[in-house]
């Protein structure tokens, strides 16, 4: 009989699958044999870990993240707002969905492009960020406020529950695994967008534009190991995140 | 008193109360029996405001102080016993006065155990008289029960008739109860009205 069931990793499993793929990279790097297109994952870390020594390193690590954080939160508080607006108040909700759909289907690069005409290059990643999460969160909001049972509403409405009761008690448990869900899904998506961002308007301190000088001067090595870098926060941040809103939500009873 | 009056509801396009009037006696339990889908439910939703009906009207009844048992318990899963009754007298009772009802009533249907624990640790049985004990320790003057020995086997259903009887002769409450099932009015009401047919204008009261 075959179990479909996909269970996490132990830690053993997870360091052997990690060896998997860096011997993968090895035998490519080999059978490659250039290092311009693929360097050696020795040298990569290598040079990452002689990033991870310098100052320059951090400042532009904090200077991503903090655009990272930024974006999602404006994104939350924004998408929390109007969805309650659309749960609300029914055309709030259709003048909002014509919106969302067409966020939804705007490539990321249109969307930097148009703010790179607008905004300072530092608030471009932020600004692409809060327009490719936002629909996300605005969506999970309102699917969460949406499938609220009638039935509990109904019973709150013949026990007379105070409103402030109401919120605490019913709609915030209701909608927070959705809010967790959103934010599982905004966070990986804040740092692709955020990077891709600061590619392409190279704010002063970004790890976005560390990949755009490495790849002008063809420093493979340090492409990727700013990959790595960016991918390892990008992780972490989720972990973290993902951590603490478990914490919260235990801490609730949700 | 509660007293419908003139009463005009449809589903539809058929009328299911057509100038239909009844009475309901203060602290007496009446029942309401009938088939499935022959506005049993419908009257109990207009009675606690939750449906409007066309025309007619109640008299009679202070909304604030109903309580209802669903014919679904509605029980919050995140919220365990003691907490799913309390969030029910928060507006009405201050937290002391609130331990004490749900103290009394947890006792009265032999739940003073379960208070911590949450719906989903609870059998059926237990669950639905949570429903009715959040009903009980509401600071109401009227109980509307909805078929609240749906499902249930017969050893449950004359466990919780009996609390049920227990609870009204000590509150005395008006209580309307919905049931599909004569002998369990029989058990329980001072007098029974009987609804068949469509569309419903008039029913008399029995025992």
């Amino acid at each position: 009989m075959r179990h479909f069931i996909t269970a996490k990793p132990s830690k053993t499993k997870s360091v052997f699958i990690l060896i998997f793929w860096l011997l993968v990279w090895q035998f490519a790097y080999i059978v490659i044999g250039k290092d311009i297109i693929i360097p050696s994952p020795v040298s990569t870390f290598k040079v990452l870990s002689q990033l991870l020594i310098t100052q320059a390193f951090y400042q532009d690590a904090s200077a991503t993240m903090s655009r990272v954080l930024t974006g999602i939160i404006i994104s939350f508080g924004a998408g929390l707002v109007t969805a309650i607006g659309a749960y609300l108040i029914f055309i709030v909700r259709d003048i909002m969905g014509f919106a969302i759909n067409i966020l939804k289907s705007t490539p990321v690069m249109a969307v930097i492009i148009f703010a790179l005409l607008w905004l300072p290059s530092g608030n471009v990643p932020i600004f692409v960020c809060f327009l490719m999460c936002y629909p996300v969160v605005y969506t999970n909001v309102l699917t969460g406020l949406d499938s609220l049972s009638k039935n509990y509403i109904e019973m709150s409405r013949i026990y007379r529950i105070r409103k402030r009761d109401l919120v605490m008690s019913i709609y915030i448990p209701f909608v927070a695994p959705h809010i967790k869900s959103a934010l599982s899904l905004t966070t990986g998506l804040a740092w692709k967008t955020v990077v891709a961002a600061e590619v392409l308007s190279s704010p002063s301190f970004s790890m976005g534009y560390n990949l755009l000088s490495a790849k002008i001067y063809l420093d493979t090595e340090s492409l990727f190991a700013w990959i790595i870098a960016i991918v390892a926060f990008s992780m972490a941040f989720e972990k973290i995140v993902n951590l603490l809103l478990n914490n919260r939500m235990r801490r609730a009873g949700i | 008193m509660i007293e419908v009056q003139n009463i005009y509801k449809k589903f539809k396009k058929e009328y299911i109360f057509e100038d239909f009037s009844l009475l309901f006696k203060d602290n007496q339990i009446t029942s309401i029996i009938g088939p499935s889908g022959c506005g049993k439910t419908t009257l109990l939703r207009i009675i606690a405001g939750l449906e409007h009906a066309e025309g007619g009207e109640v008299l009679g009844i202070d909304q604030s102080s109903i309580s209802f048992v669903f014919q679904e318990d509605r029980l919050l899963p995140w919220l365990n016993v003691y907490k799913n009754i309390e969030l029910v007298l928060k507006s009405k009772l201050n937290s002391n006065e609130a331990k004490h009802r749900i103290t009394e009533v947890l006792a009265l249907l032999d739940l003073s155990d379960a208070a911590e624990m949450m719906p989903e640790e609870l059998s059926g049985g237990m669950q639905r008289r949570v429903a009715i004990g959040r009903a009980l320790a509401y600071d109401g003057d009227v109980m509307l029960l909805d078929e609240p020995f749906k499902g249930m086997d017969d050893k449950l259903k004359s466990e919780i008739l009996e609390k049920l009887e227990s609870a009204w002769t000590k509150a005395r409450k008006t209580v309307i109860l919905v049931t599909h099932d004569l002998s369990d009015a029989r058990k329980l009401s001072n007098s029974i009205y009987e609804f068949s047919g469509r569309p419903l204008r008039q029913v008399a009261a029995s025992g």
